[in-house]
């Protein structure tokens, strides 16, 4: 990643997002580093591109360290896109505990969105 | 996890920032100057990671998603040319953080909690959630900031 100016104290942990392996009965997204502002807009583009009408979508945040409400807004977001392209389903799988289910249940998107425990 | 929602204040208002009024308690301090692009709330954890490890896991969580809450939405508003300041606080029984940017801040009335589902808005009601302290330190520049307790407080346990 390239630094952005003179102040980057810094190189940040990597945000990495890819179709992870399918067993062919639904579509994966796996996100792994930290979700904020700089990776939402890769994270959607690889929902688009990874969902399969009438194939449920999961979206695995197990290795996922970091989640913000900009990041959690982008959650909401794959949601509603992987809906309206024809997804069966929708589901998140995360680890209940830690920095990320901490943001979910916080935000009330546990009581919106199918999170599972990973 | 958090105490019930009518106990739980998601507004803002006016308050001297804590890190400057107990500023003869300072045992440590930390200042970082980010370009507003959409890598300053990462570049701000990371500059914040001395401090993070100072804390509780639970208050280190905490830290990390408040500062980025605040330097997203000075990523936002702030004008491209200035860069965003973030300067930390040690305290002996907590960490102050206080972000300040050149952008119009926002109206605290004009606030409202977190509504599951609908999306915007949502940054700032975190940060009055999580925080055990916040406010607006100035308008002219626009400084926000928060405190987070260096000991975990009470018994709650991760998770």
């Amino acid at each position: 990643m390239s630094r952005q100016g003179a102040h980057w104290p810094g190189d940040p942990v990597p945000l990495t997002i890819a179709p992870s392996e399918g067993d062919g009965a639904s579509a994966c997204v796996r996100v792994e580093g930290e979700l904020d502002m700089a990776g939402c807009d890769a994270f959607l583009r690889e929902v688009g591109v990874t969902v399969r009408a009438g194939l449920p979508l999961e979206i695995d945040l197990r290795g996922l360290t970091f989640l913000d409400s900009t990041g959690t807004r982008a959650l909401l977001a794959a949601d509603r896109l992987a809906r309206d392209a024809g997804a069966a389903d929708v589901r998140i799988r995360a680890h209940p505990h830690g920095a990320v289910g901490r943001v979910l249940h916080v935000l009330g998107v546990v009581h919106v969105l199918d999170v599972v425990d990973g | 996890m958090l105490p019930p929602d009518e106990h739980v204040s998601t507004a803002w208002h006016d308050a001297p920032c804590r890190g400057l009024d107990r500023r003869g308690e300072v045992e440590d301090r930390l200042s970082v100057r980010l370009d507003p692009t959409p890598l300053a709330p990462a570049a701000a954890r990371h500059a914040l990671a001395p401090f993070c490890d100072l804390l509780a896991a639970r208050a280190c969580d905490d830290l990390r998603v408040m500062v980025s809450e605040i330097v997203t939405n000075s990523a936002l508003y702030a004008r491209v040319s200035t860069p965003i300041r973030v300067d930390a606080f040690l305290l002996p029984d907590e960490v102050v953080v206080a972000v300040t940017d050149d952008g119009p801040g926002f109206d605290p009335g004009a606030l409202s909690g977190p509504r599951p589902g609908e999306p915007g808005g949502h940054g700032l009601s975190l940060v009055a959630i999580l925080a055990s302290a916040h406010g607006i330190g100035s308008r002219i520049p626009f400084c926000v900031w928060f405190a987070v307790w260096r000991a975990e407080a009470g018994t709650e346990h991760a998770g």
